[in-house]
């Protein structure tokens, strides 16, 4: 299912999950009512920590950060919008969506306040109502500057300003912007300016924006000035202020509580809804629907709401506008609105709506407001109040739907009947007998007094609904009526309608059989069981399998009689369905019916009998089938004896020792696995003793391999471990290398230790079979201990059997190996000299893109035993190194193109060849970090250093980069980069040219999503010059960490494919 | 001749003057193994369920006979009969009935005397009125998951089965998959002693972008589509598959995928017949978008028989159980065929709880492998379905629990015997929902 969740998700984080700052002090008690403020950020490097510490020790103000991941997915859904004031200190340089536009101002119109920050105040350069919400201008008569790391005074253009109330001039240390903000809206309240060059003048004003106040503030690049008492006063008075906690000007007042936003809210919704229609924002139905939701707990506030709702229905308002507020009023189940809701019963496209609500309000005024409706009301509208009338069984609409029903209008009357059998009282079945419709609704009167008198029967007036039911039972009623009047009958009164039933049973109509059939569960007792089952040789075969699967469903043992009977009956059909109901109502008796089967039966039945064998509960049916089993011929007794072992008939256990010597190999086998599927921590001991007299090798190995499956099922691995060992001590030496198996298929800690401490200090034979047996695990648990043994051990066998294990274990997809697997699977090739081995290992190594594995790897080129490995493998890891590693590779290629005795082999290395060449051609500037940093050189906030041929960065700030000069033409070029890191943010290339001789985002590539994983990762991007380029710089991150680059390249990019 | 007529048209050629199909029923030889034992089978709803689960899973089943198709949209409709009649044209031996009847409005369909039974496969809003109406009208019923929109009428297509004595299986194929099976045997034997705490995690309703209000398509009858739901203009992403994310059809994932879960955590527990006893949940719900469900959402339950449920959309798709002797994960995903690959590899505090071997004395669950022959089974025996209505509508109120829950925005109390709200009329209010005329589950 593919789903849009972004905007949400980023909002639910941002609601849930996100930073949310509560303030430090006791909102609940000083400030009953913090502003509710949300800090947009993105887009844009930052110091998180410092920045988010500007706004604390602010006990009003109550902060969430939502970080952005598409520009501004916050304004993707606006509907759940609950902040009085949003601060964007985000840096998108992209429009929004026309929906996102149309939610942002929304938001405006609604009153929430607006602070943009710093670089915040430089979003959206294309989208020109900005310059009407922010109140800048862009200045064209230049490039746009800025510049970091500069110390100005700050001078306050208007003091009595409340966002400015008790300050005076101050110094910033800051990032300042020139020719950004230009000439000044004529509409901007000023509050800040500066003398300072280079800067704009003005760093701050105020304005208006549909319902919005405005602040925008210049300041806040870094922690400098997110530290400044004055930017931290100003940031979050201009807060307060859009809020409208701060009067608008010097001399005004403030609110007291709440904020503009609240006080606008629903009042905004309210005049809105009118026009609404569906597919249009939903904002104000948003807007209500949370209105009401939250008043869902507090019946006066609902009452209110509702209030407040109603008098639309009555306005001109659209049809969705009103089907809307319909069902909000019957959410809040307000009592005083019936009124104008049923007044709108009338109303053919709302009317089902407003019965939406009145059915949800349970009071007598909403039943009567329905009956009132019915005479104004005519076909399906009079239907629907109808059909709630039935649904709220309104035992006062009785006379009014009987008079519906014999008014001639055939819909109405019939919807009036079902209506009535809805009420279900004894009146409104009076009712409906005395109703005489015409005959082609006759039908429709009495499925309605059965529909009544199944409600008598839930309310347990069983009497009255007997006897609504039997004369429909003899009337000359479709089958289908007198079926399920017989099924209630059943219900009412069980005891008086079983001989009813019985003779439907063994009568020739199939739907009544059927409500026979259904009602044998309403019919309690013995009795009943063995009335229907006495039926049974009066039945059809169709009902006899019937009836069977009935009687099995039913559980009764009574019925086993009939059962077993039918188990030898004439039909197959009959023979399966009994064989299967025997399954919960068999015992041991059935047994030898059913082993029967098991010789002269068909594939069919005997499929059946084994599978009836097998969930026939208890341990006597059990053991009934191990006797069976010990006297029946071989394959027989091999299918019963697994029969046992699959029922867990663990009483039974030491009763199939002796079969294990059984003189049928079937049987034998068929024991050994049942001892298996059977053996418990208590009889482990016992059935480990059989491994020293096994029946032959096979059924020892066998033995084994059912005893480590059920080591698996043993909870209490430490004493299962001890039976083990001590067995180990105990029995003849004969029987130590399976049970040193065994402990390893335990596979627990405490059985590595014990196989281990073995491994090291037993005496040779203790040694190489404890090694033996390591290097079955199951995983690469033992490897470290294996790879000690293979490189030291001064037993060469040992040394090969612990090396066997080792190769074995690097096979798996263990994650401990990372990185080493290629060098170790490389060691070990110089370690064994079993040529399998070393084949397998030569197999393990084309997954390597190492430069060490190749140059191991290219001597056993030629080698008799591993030329046609080695020659596959050095292909196979060269064929990855050639952007790296060119020279070598291509010497290593061209002696397969060359020499190897394989033709195809050779064809694919000269392919790979000419593919290389076209590559290494289009190459126009390459760092490859193998021997130097090729020019690259630390910048900024990080150190570097060469390791492994990649170039090392070590970030220790927010704004990392590095730097390199080198000419490259202008051109369109293919930029490639391998990089690692553990660090966090996008990484970016900025460059200068011989006409831009300053870094700045007018020319920059971002690398997104950068994936700081700590894993290497390709990226490729498309760097296109007008110009020659002069110096290229590198930002790899956005905070301190650790960052690889194990090459850069820039390349002709490849001729797009022609065109058809 | 526009399309409705052509396909009325043809109907009228199959059922006068095309190979008559001759009812199982009416031949009462229900349990022969004669080709007239077969069960003939509508099914009402050829959307994407019916097209990538339920006609592939009948048309190879030879104990089945799709003779009937319905659906709202003539375009599916048509896709599906000549799909249909083109299978068994192709696999039947030459001269054996094949053809499939289609129809737009399902009650045309239930008129068909020689139908056992109908597969109803078509939004959640409509299953209860179909299914009542079915049962009605002599037919068994396959009826998809989720049940039902509201408890109540979980309550009345209850109350319907029993009355019309219908075999009825809810299309919750989880039951006949053996994996399942084996996991829900060894929690229900006590392998994990007591079992105090069970998790279910679910995965994010669908959220629907807004649109536009669109004309209908002419081969859609959309007024038959709403049927008992509340009108709303017609936009294309309201019908068909994305009706999961708006109330007035659906749940939401809730109820899409939770009644699967919550139907195998039931089974685990034995609690079949029961429900939760109070119940808390907290969900993000729509209001900018076309979709109005919880997008998101958690919830904590209490059962009387002595454990708690929690989960939402945070935890891992699928149900862990956690007892006195540890933890069982079942991985559920997004269940399909019995086959399904989605039910990954239990897992387990300790590998030896899975291998627990049980014994002779164990409660064993009903075994079912094949969901569909199950139910054709059981429709010829008149025996269990491997999901009874009464466990549907059991396992689809926990969802209708935890949305009202969330509507309300507060705790309830539930009593599940009496299946009422304890205490509280707005809940009990929501257990149910007026229906759009002429409709109602009469």
């Amino acid at each position: 299912m593919k789903r849009n969740t972004r905007a949400a998700a980023a909002l639910a984080i941002a609601l849930c999950l996100g930073s949310g700052r509560p303030v430090a002090a006791e909102p609940a008690t000083i400030h009953p009512d913090p502003i509710k403020v949300v800090v947009v950020t993105g887009d844009h490097p930052f110091n998180e920590k410092t920045f988010l510490e500007a706004f604390d020790g602010q006990p009003d103000i109550d902060i969430v950060h939502a970080p952005q991941h598409d520009h501004d997915e916050i304004f993707e859904d606006v509907s759940g919008w609950n902040y009085d004031v949003m601060v964007l200190y985000h840096f998108s340089q992209v429009t929004p969506s026309p929906a996102r536009q149309q939610a942002f101002t929304e938001l405006l119109d609604r009153g929430v306040g607006l602070v943009v920050l710093h670089h915040g105040t430089l979003t959206y350069p294309q989208w020109p109502e900005t310059e009407r919400i922010y109140g800048r201008k862009r200045d064209v008569g230049g490039p746009f500057g800025f510049h970091l790391d500069q110390r100005y005074t700050v001078h306050l253009a208007d003091p009595s300003h409340p966002i400015l109330q008790g300050m005076s001039d101050f110094t910033a240390e800051d990032e300042t912007y020139t020719r950004y903000y230009g000439p000044t809206r004529p509409d901007n309240h000023i509050l800040l300016t500066t003398d300072h060059q280079p800067s704009d003048a003005v760093l701050a004003w105020t304005r208006s924006y549909a319902h919005s106040r405005v602040f925008a503030y210049q300041h806040g690049h870094d922690s400098p000035a997110f530290g400044n008492p004055a930017f931290r006063q100003i940031l979050t008075q201009g807060i307060r202020w859009t809020a409208g906690r701060l009067p608008e000007e010097n001399g005004g007042n403030a609110l007291s509580s709440g904020s503009v936003f609240r006080q606008r809210n629903l009042e905004w919704a309210l005049a809105a809804l009118p026009a609404y229609e569906s597919g249009n924002s939903r904002s104000a139905p948003a807007v209500i629907e949370s209105k009401v939701s939250t008043s869902l707990g507090d019946a006066a506030a609902g009452e209110a709401l509702a209030a407040r709702l109603a008098p639309l229905l009555s306005s001109p308002a659209t049809r969705d506008a009103k089907s809307l507020l319909l069902r909000q009023l019957g959410q809040l189940r307000a009592t005083a609105q019936i009124p104008a809701v049923a007044a709108l019963l009338k109303d053919a496209d709302l009317s089902h709506m407003a019965r939406y609500a009145l059915e949800a309000i349970a009071t007598a005024d909403a039943d009567s407001a329905l009956r009132d409706a019915l005479p104004a009301t005519t076909g399906t509208q009079r239907v629907g109040i109808i059909n709630s009338l039935g649904q709220r069984r309104d035992p006062q609409a009785i006379p009014a739907l009987t008079a519906l029903a014999n008014a001639g209008d055939d819909e109405a009357a019939a919807a009036a009947m079902k209506a009535l059998g809805n009420i279900g009282s004894q009146a409104a079945l009076d009712a409906l007998h005395e109703i005489k419709p015409p005959a082609a609704l006759e039908i429709t009167r009495k499925w309605a007094l059965l529909g009544g008198a199944q409600l008598l029967i839930n309310s347990g007036n069983v009497g009255n609904a007997a006897a609504v039911i039997s004369p429909l039972l003899d009337e000359d009623s479709p089958a289908l009526l007198r079926a399920t009047a017989l099924r209630l009958l059943i219900t009412a009164t069980p005891a008086d309608a079983l001989p009813r039933a019985l003779a439907a049973l063994k009568g020739g109509e199939p739907e009544t059989r059927r409500a026979a059939l259904a009602g044998l569960r309403d019919l309690p007792g013995t009795p009943a069981t063995l009335a229907y089952s006495e039926c049974m040789p009066a039945l059809d075969t169709g009902t006899k399998v019937q009836l069977l699967t009935v009687l099995a469903m039913r559980g009764d043992a009574a019925a086993l009689p009939a059962v077993l009977a039918a188990v030898t009956a004439d039909d197959e059909s009959v023979r399966l369905a009994a064989i299967k109901a025997l399954i919960p109502l068999g015992c041991e008796e059935c047994v030898p019916v059913l082993a029967k089967f098991l010789t002269g039966g068909s594939e069919t039945e005997k499929s059946a009998v084994l599978a009836t064998l097998e969930r026939m509960p208890g341990t006597a049916v059990s053991r009934a089938i191990l006797n069976h089993a010990v006297t029946a011929e071989a394959p027989v007794a091999a299918s019963l004896i697994a029969i046992v072992g699959q029922r867990g008939a663990t009483p039974l256990l030491d009763d199939l020792k002796p079969l294990v010597h059984h003189q049928d190999p079937a049987v034998q086998a068929a024991a050994i696995t049942a001892l298996g599927l059977l053996v418990m921590p208590d009889s482990l001991p016992g059935i480990i003793g059989l491994l020293g007299d096994p029946p032959s090798p096979r059924g020892r190995a066998a033995l084994e391999k059912s005893l480590a499956g059920a080591l698996l099922r043993m909870r209490d691995k430490p004493s299962t471990l001890q039976v083990l060992t001590s067995a180990a001590a105990r029995e003849p030496a004969a029987m130590r290398p399976a049970l040193l198996r065994l402990i390893a298929a335990l596979g627990t800690s405490p059985a590595f230790d014990f196989l281990s401490e073995m491994a090291a200090e037993g005496d040779a034979n203790d040694r190489r079979e404890a090694v033996r047996a390591l290097a079955t695990w199951r995983d690469a648990t033992p490897f470290d201990l294996l790879w000690g043994i293979a490189t030291n051990s001064p037993d060469a066998p040992t040394r090969e059997l612990a090396m066997e294990g080792c190769v074995a274990m690097l096979a798996l997809p263990d994650a401990r190996f990372k990185e080493d697997r290629m060098l170790l699977c490389v060691r070990a090739l110089g370690l064994t000299g079993d040529v399998d081995l070393r084949v397998e290992l030569l197999a393990l190594l084309e997954e390597s893109q190492d430069i060490a594995v190749l140059r191991a790897v290219l001597p056993l080129m030629g080698d008799p035993d591993l030329d046609a490995a080695a020659t596959a493998t050095t292909l196979e890891v060269a064929s990855k190194l050639i952007m790296d590693f060119p020279d070598e590779t291509a010497a290593a290629i061209g002696k397969i193109a060359a020499e190897a005795s394989d033709g195809g082999m050779r064809r694919r290395a000269e392919s790979v060849l000419a593919r290389m060449r076209e590559i290494r051609a289009s190459i126009r500037a390459e760092w490859n970090f193998n021997e130097d940093t090729g020019g690259w050189a630390a910048a900024n906030q990080c150190e570097t250093a060469l390791k492994d041929g990649s170039l090392l960065i070590h970030s220790t700030g927010v704004d990392p980069f590095i730097q390199v000069t080198r000419d490259i033409p202008p051109g369109s070029y293919l930029l490639t980069l391998r990089m690692k890191s553990d660090s966090a943010g996008p990484a970016q290339f900025y460059w200068t040219t011989d006409k831009a001789r300053t870094f700045n985002s007018d020319r920059v590539l971002t690398i997104t999503p950068v994936q700081n994983d700590g894993a290497w990762h390709e990226h490729q991007l498309i760097l296109t010059l007008d110009d020659t380029l002069r110096e290229l710089r590198f930002d790899p991150s956005c905070a301190p960490g650790t960052i690889q680059l194990q090459s850069i390249r820039l390349m002709i990019p490849p001729s797009p494919p022609a065109q058809p | 001749m526009n399309r409705r007529s052509f396909i009325k048209s043809s109907l009228a050629a199959a059922a006068v003057g095309g190979p008559l199909i001759v009812p199982s029923r009416v031949l009462g030889l229900d349990g022969a193994v004669a080709p007239s034992n077969r069960i003939n089978i509508g099914v009402i709803g050829a959307g994407g369920i019916a097209g990538g689960f339920h006609f592939p899973a009948l048309l190879r089943n030879e104990n089945a006979r799709i003779t009937a198709v319905c659906d709202v949209d003539a375009r599916r409709l048509n896709t599906a009969r000549d799909g249909v009649s083109g299978y068994y044209a192709n696999s039947l031996p030459a001269g054996t009935p094949g053809d499939c009847a289609g129809f737009q409005d399902f009650r045309e369909l239930l008129a068909l005397p020689d139908l056992d039974a109908v597969l109803i496969a078509t939004p959640d809003h409509w299953h209860a009125v179909i299914a009542i109406a079915a049962m009605k009208a002599g037919k068994d019923v396959y009826g998809e998951k989720p049940l039902t929109l509201t408890i109540a009428e979980g309550q009345a297509m209850v109350n319907a089965t029993r009355r019309y004595g219908r075999v009825f299986q809810t299309g919750t194929q989880n039951r006949s998959n053996h994996v399942v099976r084996g996991i829900c045997e060894l929690v229900r034997n006590g392998v994990l002693g007591k079992v105090h705490t069970v998790q279910v995690g679910l995965p994010a309703s669908i959220q629907l972008p807004r649109q536009p209000v669109m004309p209908v398509p002419p081969e859609f009858d959309y007024d038959l589509w709403l049927g008992p739901a509340p009108f709303m203009p017609y936009t294309e992403q309201r019908c068909h598959f994305s009706f999961r994310g708006i109330l007035d059809y659906s749940g939401g994932s809730l109820t899409d995928l939770g009644t699967h879960y919550f139907n195998v955590m039931h089974w685990a527990m034995g609690v079949d017949h029961s429900g939760p006893v109070s119940i808390e949940g907290h969900g993000n719900f729509d209001r900018n978008h076309l979709s109005d469900v919880a997008n998101t959402y958690q919830y904590d339950l209490e059962y009387a028989e002595g454990f708690k449920v929690t989960g939402g959309t945070s935890l891992p798709l699928g149900v862990r159980f956690e007892g006195e002797n540890g933890w069982i994960f079942l991985p559920l995903g997004f269940p399909g065929p019995e086959t399904n690959p989605t039910v990954q590899t239990p897992s387990a505090s300790d590998p030896a709880l899975l291998a627990t071997r049980l014994d002779d004395r164990a409660t064993r669950l009903f075994v079912s492998n094949d969901h569909h022959d199950t139910f054709l089974r059981a429709v010829r025996t008149r025996g269990e379905s491997a999901s009874p209505v009464e466990i549907g509508h059991r396992s689809t109120s926990v969802c209708h629990l935890i949305n009202i829950s969330m509507r309300l925005g507060r705790k309830l109390r539930w009593n599940p015997l009496t299946e009422e709200f304890v205490g509280d009329d707005s809940a009990n209010q929501m257990c149910s929902r007026a229906m759009r005329e002429p409709w109602s589950l009469t």
